[in-house]
């Protein structure tokens, strides 16, 4: 088994895990970190699909030359990733924050059912 | 650089410059976030008044397929237009009528405008993907209550996490085999993908779109968070994030998937086409039939627009010139239609201070005004004659007979689910104008009427002053569809993918491209 293979395997390990984790449970937090699990292994899939074997991180030196295969690994999906990680980011904390509303709300992280009749300020 | 691009760039700037003025709402970031949304619709009306040609706007100096390329032209600034219009009247109605919001609230709205003219404009797939979440991010913590339960929108944000992070493993998928981001190098490309390949990345890919369209069986989040939600919140996420959505999905569809006919039979008994055709026919149905039984009218008009999206979604999968135009015309008279009866809608919420409709009962005896703003919004969403809705749905018509059987079954389908929203709708402005039988019958007494004035109803006759324009001159609308619908298809000198191939290579005479 490769590397390539390996790594494959385990990035889609993460996202299962994750989604098990949407599954099985209500808890507000547990969906927070299954996401997060998700988003992981997506982004490690990502940086595979630019990884090529023997290759160097793309950077220009002086030693650089155009003839001959590129030695440098495809950085595209190295910047998709970082933005990915800042998405991540973002709205993971938008989800603590409204964790922390549903605590503070219900007294607890279970996330049932809305209740029925409530009264609505705009 | 096209103007095109300050729908982007101002808000952006906007929103990272209101904040200095201060955290708090204060006169100073109000009058500053309506006057930036304000001369953008200016700008908007300037730019569709003096047309140019379908042009693509090359970013940061680096050339498609390589950096990121916008596509402009009269149908994508017609929509960023509606989107500010849209995002403008929300803002306005939530100053004047709706409870005091921090400043961050204004943020956020600016925001969400940003990333829907992104999302139009764009042509790259990633760049898409990003401007997506940028404006899910932005209505997840629009629609977070300031008070009660917030599980409605924790549901929101779990559906829009999960189908993104899909959407990104299918982009993912998508570049190992592609090696392009660009949606036109992507559809030169895409036949020559080995099937699980396109399989994958195009399931994943219409999976994201379809949870931020509303889309059976993804649409659950959709009623409680419409509920829980400020009224301007409903209006932007009914008129902005599920057009912008739809937008998305179709010009994935045109671009890449090119119309699903490239994509191999599910199980060889039907194509990719009528399977969304199926998921869109079983939203419009339920979606209408859940509002003759719904008794609050927040999550009645969540329903409205979850079976109004169902039907944009049969017309996209379609895929035909006529069909293409209806979901255009649809995305349209959706926004400006439920802009109205959620104008009305928070009216009524604030006055009685709840969701339910039967509460709102006799209110049209002290403002009438709302009764004729509720008929008008129901007109133009139902489709009656001479309204925007009135024209989607009769192109929609047209298309759907080309198209056989399926297409047969999708125009009964269309007229049950009609009928049926029409009762829901119609009963709701009925028990607005009724009397009272009894003054105990609401929550509490109505307050006085703070109704009049051209100020206190800006926002809703904007959206009727276009309303009657492509209602009552559609003409204009149409022809930009289908110049839109012949660009995307590569029937027309300026398609998409010729102009922007002539990007690729920029020593090609006749190119007509903007830095």
């Amino acid at each position: 088994m490769n590397i390539v293979t390996i790594v494959a395997i385990s990035a889609l390990l993460l996202f299962g895990i994750g989604l098990y984790g949407l599954w099985s449970g209500r808890n507000v937090l547990r969906w927070i970190l299954a996401v997060g699990l998700m988003e992981t292994g997506v982004n490690v899939f990502l940086v595979l699909t630019g990884w090529r074997p023997g290759a160097a991180a793309p950077i220009v030196t002086e030693a650089f030359s155009t003839s001959g295969p590129l030695p440098f690994i495809d950085p595209v999906p190295s910047a998709l990733v970082l933005t990915s990680i800042v998405i991540g980011l973002g709205t993971t904390t938008l989800a603590l924050a409204l964790a922390v509303l549903h605590g503070q709300e219900h007294g607890n992280l279970d996330c049932g059912d809305d209740p029925g009749t409530l009264e609505v300020l705009e | 650089m096209s103007a095109a691009v300050a729908f982007i760039a101002a808000p952006l700037a906007a929103a990272f410059l209101i904040p200095l003025l201060g955290t708090r709402a204060s006169w100073g970031t109000r009058s500053a976030s309506l006057l930036t949304l304000g001369s953008l619709l200016a700008l908007g009306v300037w730019m569709l008044t003096h047309p140019v040609p379908p042009q693509v706007v090359i970013l940061g100096g680096w050339r498609p397929p390589f950096g990121i390329n916008l596509y402009v032209d009269a149908t994508a600034l017609m929509l960023v237009t509606l989107f500010v219009l849209v995002a403008l009247a929300a803002l306005w109605f939530q100053h004047q009528h709706g409870q005091e919001k921090p400043v961050s609230f204004d943020v956020l709205v600016l925001v969400l405008t940003a990333a829907g003219a992104g999302a139009v404009f764009t042509q790259d797939l990633f760049n898409l993907f990003v401007f997506l979440e940028i404006a899910t991010v932005s209505a997840v913590a629009l629609s977070a209550p300031q008070t009660g339960s917030p599980r409605g929108v924790i549901r929101y944000w779990l559906f829009s996490s999960v189908s993104g992070a899909a959407m990104l493993l299918g982009i993912a998928v998508l570049y190992s085999g592609a090696g392009t981001l660009n949606l036109v190098d992507l559809g030169a490309r895409w036949a020559h993908l080995e099937a699980p390949v396109r399989w994958v990345s195009g399931v994943l890919i219409l999976l994201g779109f379809l949870v931020k369209m509303e889309i059976m069986p993804f649409h659950v989040w959709a009623p409680a968070t419409y509920r829980r939600a400020p009224s301007s919140v409903g209006l932007l996420l009914s008129g902005v994030v599920t057009g912008l959505a739809a937008f998305s999905a179709w010009k994935f569809f045109a671009l890449v998937l090119r119309g699903g006919a490239s994509l191999p039979p599910v199980s060889g008994v039907f194509s990719f086409s009528q399977a969304l055709f199926g998921l869109g026919a079983l939203t419009l149905i339920l979606g209408a039939l859940a509002m003759l039984a719904e008794k609050d009218g927040k999550r009645l008009l969540a329903f409205s627009t979850i079976s109004a999206m169902g039907l944009v979604l049969m017309a996209i999968s379609l895929g035909n010139p006529r069909a293409v135009r209806a979901a255009l015309f649809l995305i349209f008279a959706h926004a400006l239609g439920k802009g109205l009866l959620f104008f009305v809608a928070g009216l009524a919420t604030s006055r009685t201070r709840r969701s339910e409709w039967d509460a709102w009962r006799g209110l049209g005896q002290a403002s009438p005004s709302l009764v004729w703003f509720w008929f008008l919004g129901a007109a133009t969403v139902i489709g009656l004659p001479l309204f925007p809705g009135f024209w989607g749905k009769l192109s929609f018509v047209g298309g759907a007979l080309e198209m056989g059987l399926w297409g047969r079954t999708g125009v009964l389908l269309l007229i049950v689910a009609t009928v049926a929203e029409s009762v829901a709708l119609l009963r709701v402005g009925h028990v607005l104008w009724e009397r009272p039988g009894e003054p105990a019958t609401a929550a509490e007494p109505p307050a006085a009427c703070a109704c009049g004035g051209v100020s206190y109803w800006a926002g809703a006759l904007a959206l009727i002053a276009v309303i009657l324009w492509m209602g009552l001159w559609p003409s204009v609308f149409t022809r930009a569809f289908t110049s839109t619908q012949s660009a995307y298809a590569g029937r027309s000198p300026s398609s998409v993918a010729r102009i922007s191939t002539d990007a690729f290579a920029p020593r090609r005479a006749g190119l007509k491209q903007d830095r």
